[in-house]
């Protein structure tokens, strides 16, 4: 009991600590017209929104299907969790963008185009893509309302449908999901080895091992410097896959001195079987073809 | 030129005072009227060097410095203190932005030494000198010119001394943690690594530094210390480190990628390619911002720009347009490397991705044909056959005379070839053969995975003429041995036992330590055995269990050895029996399992057993077969073997009923073969074993099953029975025979009899009832419908007389073309000499009496035909004398009466022609000797000849009587 109300005072002050205050000052509303507007935001419905304008003595009211999204000056706490983002600090900012997500009200415009609990809600979905969390995405992209982001937050729509077709385990789905947005991202992009490795659970997924090895090689290979995270847990994966397949034993030494050389610092990953162990001490390899 | 001051020790040195960049002070006011009209006065000499500086105009600067020393420099100390030192510093870092490093150093020096502040050590009121402010910056920069020449180890040593100095009393806080890192760079680059690259690790750890000062010492690091350092030290270092740059925005990593692509390509320089790909892995991922660059790009282009703002617009256009190449040239030499990095390490999905994007997005490189060739091979290692094949018909497209083309067909169909993907490497190779020179080198690899692709397919008729056709274009070809073997191992595949015997024989000889010496050997064996050639077939398997004890083939080659050994007929049963017995036991091992092999091997003990009476170990061995090899091929051979065996354990109830139980099995297929031999034998095993009146009584109560029994086997037991009943007593049969024929006749149609039943009715058709109509029926679905066997040499030699005895134009037409047919197809030396036969007779009723003669002679020429020895003689006295070969007929004619005088036939008309030729000539007397021989010899015999013998002497006599002549 203790323990639960100290941890529970812990998630109070955590959250408490990650709460938004609103801020005065101004902001830009960017109406669908193409019209950009600067003011203050006066108060937030269900539909519409009070803006007050420079000169005007009275705010204006516009409707949310007049906006494209507004861009509300960033109060000091959500600097603070991205920055936790960028440095990626993923795991916490998750936890600290959940919180916000959560808080639906004033304080985060919600629910008003361009609040910041949506906003939270999205960047929790590329938190939880950099953690490689299908089940967790699969359940904020069900919840997330895409036309309260500006477009440029909407681009991504894609890869993250196929990343919960992957968290609901509908493989078909994901597998249709995955040719459709392989069509929308540019082959040169990060993304395409993010959707490769996406594609390689699909396979995986399905039973098929041997065409998922090859699919996670997009991360580890020529994509290896987008997401170092990315590019050594592919290689794993890959690594765990080809040591079902005798006919790879050349490869599958090639990989395991490549994931401790590139990722390891020498050593494989906590938990690996000693026959990988083995690998890397194994000198009769021939090294390249 | 030395100025004279008058009133310099009172002049106020305030020049000091004014700030100017980089952070010098100022020049005070000089003193009034102490200078010369054409010099600057100090304060102005002093902002112009320092604007010069800044200006870049470092020429003007150094002159307007000199001057300034020039005029100044004597007694300055004294007149204004070690403050002077500045215009050295300045002059200095004049020499410095000019890169001219060593000659910096003498004024910095002098700054430092000779402006030292220790004279205002004990400053006195109303001593208007002023300190030097930058004497220990002159030391630094001093430190960073002995740097610049790399003078490291007193570089380092200066360094530390400004450090030791910096005391702050008279100049300002210099960067002390820049000084450092510059005496470590010094370090490592003067053997002091360690030490060096210790303080810069050292500061990354440090706490209070901010991350963009740490990317700074990081950078340091990787320029200094990462081309000393051995890979685990990169790896280690990266390790701890590598975030501050993993974790840096995009635009400001991606600053830093020549610096680490430099860094990469030592790897190379080290073939270390894991070391490159570490250094990869920390780049700014140039894809990402070219995508960005492009989208950008797009967006501004499809821009309505206002008027005002279009010139803005467009000088990012053009920024991006001239981005944009050099981004795509960074990706793809990022993506080169990497892909050669994965490719040399073996890593092969790695490498593929990379030669992938690269393939697909940037088909304009210069490096596009290695990355097709390279993506190939690692599709076809991956066994992504379909994928190879596609980039390496795309290669074939783009590069078809490319020096990598021979290699990348080679890659392609050999590996498919190697993995026994032979489908696909036969269509491969037969696609990109096409535009290759028959004969060329390019062309050797797919030419022969062509061939030994059929021959695994088991294609073995192709297989021989793609391979002979390897042999005879490749001289000198790459795949020589193997290709050798493959076609001989064809041959013997297409029971071409002399060719593929020769061919296994040159390749053992030509490849004494061929990998595939063993299957040759075998096969090599095989052959021999089959040509009987029995000491070469011993041979060849005695070398094979010698040197070749493990190989797969052991086990049947023992089968071989046995019946090699059976068939020289020199050996005893035991060694024989053992032969077989061995490749039972090693078939039967866990490691070689081989079923077919067991039971052939079974199958010959059987019949060996049989063939030496031993009736109870053959019996041993049926029962065995049938306990664990009735599923074999051999079945139905090892049970009609064993026959004989189990009749003589008083079996004999078993083996009936196995026999039916074979017999129900093909009892529906009327062209098999198998139910032909095996109704064969199960009529023949009755009559062996039964009383008449029983076989007669089991084959019209054969327990068929399915009941009633197929036409096919219905019209078989018909068959058995007229085979029975003509044994026993043809003409006592006659009846029953017939009504078996008539039950015949009602199952012909729809096919259901077997050809030689079809062939026996049809003669019965023709003999007993004369009904050639009806025969010629039989034989013309034989011809037409199942034309295999024997049965075909019968239905043309038989249907060739019908044809001819009818007697148009066309039928003796088609019955010569018959007769011909059974010389060009039928090996049958009894239909062959009928053939010859029915050719003859056709051209004599024809009165074609030169061919006909020729026919005649080639009969008789033929010592082995004796079907019609005296017609043939007959006719071929009768050709001579048609001919006009009066002479030669004579001999002729003489000939049949003397040696087939028995044959009244041809015998008597011999006789009577020669007479006639006789009295012809004038010789009646001769005549009459003839027709008088003829009666001594036959005339108490009854012949129509003979009857026209003694009519034709005895008016030739009394014509002879008329004449007068006794």
């Amino acid at each position: 009991m203790r323990i639960a109300t100290f941890a529970a005072a812990a998630v109070v002050f955590l959250f408490a600590g990650t709460v938004l205050q609103a801020q005065e000052s101004r902001a830009t509303i960017v109406l669908k017209d193409g019209r950009a507007l600067e003011g203050r935001v006066d108060s937030v419905s269900g539909t519409s929104l009070k803006w007050w304008l420079p000169g005007l003595p009275q705010p204006q009211t516009y409707q949310f299907d007049q906006i494209d999204f507004i861009d509300f000056p960033q109060p000091p706490e959500w600097l603070e969790v991205m920055s936790l983002f960028d440095k990626g600090r993923y795991a916490e900012a998750a936890e600290r963008f959940k919180a916000i997500s959560l808080q639906r009200d004033s304080k985060t415009h919600y629910p008003a185009p361009g609040n910041f609990a949506t906003l939270a809600e999205r960047r929790l979905l590329d938190c939880y893509r950099r953690l490689r969390r299908p089940q967790d995405i699969a359940y904020t992209a069900k919840r997330i309302e895409w036309n309260k982001l500006p477009a440029s937050e909407r681009t991504q729509e894609g890869i993250i449908d196929c990343w919960a077709a992957v968290g609901d385990g509908n493989w078909e789905e994901a597998e249709k999901r995955v040719a459709a947005t392989r069509e929308e991202i540019p082959a040169v992009s990060s993304v395409a080895a993010e959707l490769d490795y996406v594609a390689g659970l699909v396979h995986l997924g399905k039973g098929e091992g041997a065409e998922a090895s090859v699919l996670f090689a997009r991360a580890y290979g020529p994509d290896a410097c987008a997401d170092a995270a990315l590019a050594a847990d592919a290689m794993r994966r890959a690594i765990e896959l080809v040591l079902a397949d005798p006919e790879r034993r050349d490869e599958l030494r090639a990989l395991v001195r490549l994931y401790a050389g590139l990722h390891g610092n020498g050593q494989l990953w906590e938990g690996s079987a000693d026959s990988l162990k083995n690998l890397l001490t194994d000198d009769s390899s021939g090294g390249g073809k | 030129m030395v100025k004279k001051r008058t009133q310099g020790k009172r002049a106020k040195a305030d020049w000091w005072m004014r700030l100017g960049v980089p952070a010098l002070l100022a020049l005070a006011i000089p003193p009034a009227g102490a200078q010369d009209s054409t010099s600057l006065d100090l304060t102005t000499a002093y902002d112009r060097a320092v604007a010069s500086i800044d200006s870049g105009q470092f020429d003007e600067g150094l002159a307007i410095v000199d001057k300034a020393l020039a005029d100044y420099a004597e007694g300055a100390i004294d007149d204004y203190g070690p403050v002077f030192g500045h215009f050295y510093f300045i002059r200095g870092m004049l020499l410095i932005r000019k890169g001219e490093y060593e000659a910096a150093i003498q004024p910095l020096r002098t700054c430092y030494e000779t402006y030292d502040n220790e004279v205002l050590k004990q400053v006195v009121q109303g001593d208007h000198r002023l300190p030097n402010r930058f004497r220990i910056q002159a030391l630094e920069q001093w430190a960073g010119c002995e740097m610049a020449m790399g003078k490291f180890a007193d570089a380092a040593e200066r360094y530390q001394r400004v450090l030791a100095e910096d005391d702050q009393k008279y100049e300002p806080k210099i960067n002390r943690l820049q000084v450092q890192i510059n005496q470590a760079k010094c370090h490592i680059r003067s053997e002091q690594v360690t030490k060096g690259k210790d303080f810069l690790v050292g500061q990354l750890d440090n706490e209070v530094l901010t991350d963009p000062t740490k990317r700074m010492i990081f950078m340091v690091l990787v320029n200094n210390w990462a081309p000393l350092a051995s890979t685990a030290e990169i790896r280690d270092f990266l390790h701890r480190y590598g975030d501050l740059i993993r974790r840096e925005d995009l635009e400001s990593r991606h600053r830093r990628n020549p610096a680490f692509a430099a860094q990469a390509g030592t790897g190379f320089d080290r073939k270390d390619p894991v070391r490159a790909l570490l250094w990869y892995g920390l780049m700014g991922h140039p894809g990402e911002l070219l995508r960005e660059r492009r989208e950008r790009l797009v967006e501004l282009e499809s821009r309505v720009v206002e008027a005002d703002a279009k010139p803005q617009v467009d000088a990012r256009i053009a920024e991006l347009k001239e981005e944009i190449p050099k981004l795509e040239k960074e990706y793809v030499s990022l993506q080169l490397g990497i892909g050669a990095a994965h490719y040399q390490l073996g890593s092969l999905a790695g490498s593929r991705a990379a030669y992938k994007v690269l393939a697909d997005e940037f088909p304009g490189i210069d490096q596009r044909p290695l990355v097709l060739h390279n993506l190939v091979v690692c599709s076809v290692n991956l066994s992504r056959w379909k994928e190879a094949y596609q980039y390496g018909v795309t290669f074939f497209r783009e590069f078809p005379t490319h020096e990598l083309k021979p290699a990348v067909a080679r890659v392609l169909v050999e590996v498919m070839f190697l993995q026994g993907e032979y489908a696909e490497a036969h269509r491969v190779a037969s696609e990109v053969r096409e535009d290759m020179e028959p004969g060329s080198d390019d062309r050797d690899i797919p030419d022969f995975v062509a061939g030994g692709s059929l021959f695994f397919l088991g294609r073995f008729e192709e297989a021989e003429d793609e391979l002979d056709s390897y042999l005879e274009s490749h001289p000198e070809g790459k795949r020589m041995e193997l290709a050798k073997f493959y076609f001989g191992a064809s041959k013997v595949n297409l029971f071409q036992w002399a060719e593929g015997a020769a061919a296994l024989d040159e390749f053992l000889r030509e490849y004494p330590a061929s990998s595939v010496r063993a299957t040759a050997l075998y096969l090599c064996g095989l052959a021999h055995l089959v040509l009987e050639d029995w000491d070469i077939s011993l041979g060849r398997i005695e070398e094979l269990h010698t040197s070749f004890p493990d190989a797969e083939e052991v086990p049947g080659s023992w089968n071989v050895k046995g019946d090699a050994l059976a068939g020289k007929g020199e050996a005893e049963f035991e060694e024989i029996a053992a032969c077989y017995v061995e490749a039972k036991r090693l078939a039967e091992e866990d490691s070689r399992r081989d079923p077919e092999v067991a039971g052939y091997a079974l199958r010959q003990l059987i019949s060996a057993a049989s063939d030496e009476k031993q009736w109870a170990k053959a019996g041993e061995w049926f029962d065995e077969f049938m306990q664990k090899y009735q599923g074999t091929s051999w079945r139905t051979d090892a049970v009609v073997s064993a026959l004989e065996s189990l009749v003589n354990l008083e079996r004999k109830d078993e083996a009936r009923g196995l026999l039916e139980g074979l017999v129900n099995e093909v009892g529906d297929e009327p062209g098999n073969p198998q139910l032909d031999e095996l109704v064969g034998s199960y009529v023949d095993f009755l009559r062996e074993n039964y009383p008449v009146e029983e076989t007669i009584a089991r084959l019209k109560s054969f327990p068929a099953n399915p009941s009633p029994p197929p036409a096919p086997l219905r019209a078989w037991l018909a068959m058995g029975e007229i085979e029975v009943l003509a044994g026993e007593d043809e003409e006592k049969n006659r009846e029953a025979i017939n009504q078996a024929f008539y039950r015949l006749a009602a199952l012909q149609d729809g096919g259901n009899l077997s050809n030689y039943t079809m062939v026996r009715l049809a003669r019965w058709n023709l003999e007993e009832r004369n009904k050639p109509e009806d025969a010629e029926v039989i034989y013309d679905f034989i011809l037409n419908q199942r034309p295999q066997g024997e049965a075909v040499g019968f239905a043309l030699v038989d249907s060739a007389s019908i044809l001819a005895k009818r007697g148009t134009t066309n039928s003796r037409q088609e019955a010569m073309h018959r007769f011909q047919r059974v010389l060009n197809e039928v090996d049958s030396a009894e239909l062959r000499e009928e053939a010859i036969l029915g050719i003859a007779r056709l051209h004599t009723r024809q009165e074609e009496w030169g061919e006909a003669q020729e026919w005649w002679e080639r009969y008789l020429e033929d010592r082995s035909h004796s079907l019609a020895r005296p017609e043939a003689n007959y006719q071929y006295a009768v050709c001579l004398d048609r001919r006009g070969e009066e002479a030669e007929a004579m001999k002729a004619y003489v000939n049949v009466y003397v040696i087939h005088a028995g044959h009244l036939d041809w015998s008597t008309k011999a006789y009577l022609r020669a007479a006639e030729m006789r009295k012809e000539e004038g010789a009646l007397v001769d005549a009459l000797k003839i027709l008088q021989d003829m009666l001594k010899r036959m005339g108490h015999l009854e012949h129509p000849g003979i009857t026209e013998g003694r009519k034709r002497f005895n008016e030739w006599r009394d014509e002879l009587v008329a004449r007068g002549k006794p």
